[in-house]
């Protein structure tokens, strides 16, 4: 999962819309990128 | 409509039973109370939308007018202040359509942007304070109405239903005249879009 990908998807990831497989990348790639998490959480 | 003012708690909760059968039965002072009960809050639903006094009180008088003639076909499953809502937006998205338009701006510049290999070309910093909390200041609820009232018109509008009038995507659809795919895409451009003119004034705190 990219930043492109992450945040892309980011509306369906919060309403829990994804698969269980994606729904895990998703959650691997916020371990790892903080820049991602920063944009989650001004984006919430 | 201005002598019409909010009524005593006892007088906004009549039986609704009662009220819609004086508005079957076509009596002017059901649809006098109904007028008084509700159009406060929907003047504020159509201000919303069409940001502009003469245009919002046209709409909910369009709105009075439509529910006097169709509450034959009002069947009671939703609450008449429901049904009215959804007449009221309808009536002031219909008046949004009907205006001169000017050329839509484009929101590709609020978007976020992406390097070739992916990775935010602006990486997102935190903000000072959580949205929550910044929300519960007066300052940043009036900055967030102006940065929602920047964003195209057709990104606000479904912003301003899904997010402030909570309305759920099919019925958003349904009263744009869009898919239910075209909300959703919407939906998160405004957002993203949104964000990205918050931004600069939450990195750094208020400004």
């Amino acid at each position: 999962v990219t930043c492109r990908k992450f945040i892309e998807f980011l509306m369906e990831y919060l309403n829990g819309e994804l698969s269980p497989q994606e729904h895990a990348e998703f959650e691997a790639h916020l371990a790892e990128c903080p820049w991602c998490v920063a944009y989650m959480q001004t984006y919430q | 409509m201005e002598e019409m003012t909010a009524r005593s708690p006892a007088e906004e909760a009549p039986d609704e039973a009662v009220l819609l059968d004086g508005l079957r039965a076509q009596d002017p002072l059901a649809f006098e109370q109904l007028v008084r009960l509700h159009c406060t809050r929907l003047l504020v639903v159509a201000r919303n939308v069409l940001r502009n006094e003469e245009d919002a009180r046209e709409a909910i008088q369009d709105a009075f007018l439509s529910a006097f003639k169709g509450i034959g076909a009002f069947d009671g499953v939703a609450r008449l202040s429901t049904w009215l809502h959804r007449i009221t937006l309808n009536a002031a998205l219909m008046k949004l359509r009907s205006r001169q338009r000017h050329a839509e701006q484009p929101i590709d510049p609020l978007l976020p942007g992406f390097l070739d290999d992916g990775h935010q070309a602006d990486p997102a910093a935190p903000w000072q304070e959580s949205a929550a909390q910044l929300l519960e200041r007066r300052e940043t609820c009036d900055l967030v109405r102006r940065c929602i009232d920047r964003l195209p018109e057709a990104y606000r509008t479904v912003l301003l239903l899904r997010d402030i009038e909570e309305l759920d995507t099919e019925e958003t659809a349904r009263l744009l005249e869009v898919s239910v795919g075209v909300v959703k895409t919407r939906l998160r451009r405004a957002r993203q879009a949104l964000r990205t003119l918050l931004d600069p004034h939450f990195r750094g705190g208020i400004s």
